[in-house]
């Protein structure tokens, strides 16, 4: 019970302080579910988020399934609720909209944020790739995916895919084994 | 233009519809403005841009913010509910779905293939994720020391990300507010 207390005022403040946002909230986790509190693997992480990549919806939801690998359908349920509950704040924000003069702070406030996750994302792209990156195939699709993305410009998503068919292939191609 | 009238059944199935597109946050968002200002003019360009720009700084992502405020634009409290149920149906079923079958694809051979295939790309989207945050930051020398002490910060020193994070938010408060625009930043 403490245990699902504990996962899910993690969920609730890591949420609130990168403002949602799928890829961020991953060092965050990345720190306080597997390295300090054991609650899922790395691999399990990684897992998580790859199917919130290839699932249609919003890429976030992959807290739900953090929420089902460490407590079953009830954390699964209750992280996604936990997830949602400060979307409210949009109410009174549509509200007040026009008076919202410290709306430049917000975004100075937003863009510190942006910032500092730039680094903390390639922190903990190096620290997943020590478990991820360990031999060629998987450094091929790795760098497939950055390829397709920002040089032939194909979007997320489909660079995901393609680079992911890439990797299938190649795992069948007996000359790398 | 003719505005038409909202039922709950409608409101369903537009969200249920844009909860179906692929690519993630931005493409359901996409999907919503598609439906609501194109399809059913229920709303104009202009307004939905406006609450699409008041979501992003709604700390649940902006699907969740945008799918509240129209579910309650248009049928109150009830509106919500279900604009958020349908929105988030198709994703939470499928990754929880998925989620449930990690032990089995775990003991199975499948799973080898994941780590030749949607693991290693999925890092790579997190590169991805960084750099496009990033493309706005590289002409700024002050920003990019930012980026690289958070950096050092967690990986040399184990630091708490959450306050690394917080750190960030109060100096970019500070910095921005105090550096006039065109100056040392692209902003």
């Amino acid at each position: 019970m403490t245990s699902l207390i504990n996962f899910l005022w993690i969920i609730f403040y890591t949420n609130v302080i990168t403002f949602g946002n799928g890829p961020v909230m991953l060092p965050l986790f990345a720190q306080s579910l597997v390295q300090n509190m054991h609650m899922i693997s790395q691999e399990q992480l990684l897992y998580a988020y790859s199917i919130g990549r290839v699932t249609p919806g919003q890429v976030n939801l992959y807290i739900a399934a953090i929420g089902y690998l460490t407590h079953g359908y009830k954390g699964a349920f209750l992280s996604t609720l936990v997830l949602v509950i400060p979307g409210y704040l949009i109410l009174p924000m549509v509200h007040i909209h026009n008076k919202l003069k410290e709306i430049t702070l917000v975004e100075h406030l937003i863009k510190g944020i942006t910032v500092v996750s730039i680094g903390l994302m390639i922190e903990a792209t190096v620290t997943i790739g020590q478990g991820v990156l360990t031999s060629v195939v998987p450094w091929i699709v790795f760098a497939t995916v950055i390829i397709l993305a920002k040089v032939v410009k194909v979007n997320g998503f489909l660079s995901f895919v393609l680079a992911s068919a890439l990797g299938i292939i190649l795992y069948y191609l007996p000359l790398l084994h | 233009m003719k505005k038409h009238k909202m039922t709950y059944k409608k409101l369903f199935w537009i969200f249920l519809k844009a909860g179906l597109a692929f690519g993630g946050g931005l493409a359901v968002i996409f999907a919503m403005e598609e439906e609501l200002v194109q399809k059913h003019r229920l709303m104009s360009k202009k307004e939905f841009m406006d609450l699409f720009a008041l979501a992003r700084i709604v700390p649940a992502g902006g699907v969740t913010a945008i799918a509240i405020a129209i579910g309650y634009k248009y049928k109150k409290f009830k509106g919500t509910l279900i604009a958020l149920f349908a929105v988030m149906l198709p994703a939470f079923v499928l990754t929880v779905g998925l989620a449930a079958l990690y032990s089995f694809f775990k003991a199975s051979s499948l799973f080898g293939l994941f780590n030749y295939s949607i693991m290693p790309a999925a890092v790579g989207l997190i590169v991805i994720s960084a750099i496009s945050m990033g493309k706005d930051i590289v002409h700024s020398p002050l920003l990019i020391a930012f980026a690289v002490a958070a950096f050092i910060a967690t990986f040399f020193f184990g630091m708490n990300v959450a306050m690394v994070i917080l750190a960030g938010a109060i100096l970019g408060v500070i910095v921005f507010s105090n550096v006039k625009e065109g100056h040392d930043l692209p902003y």
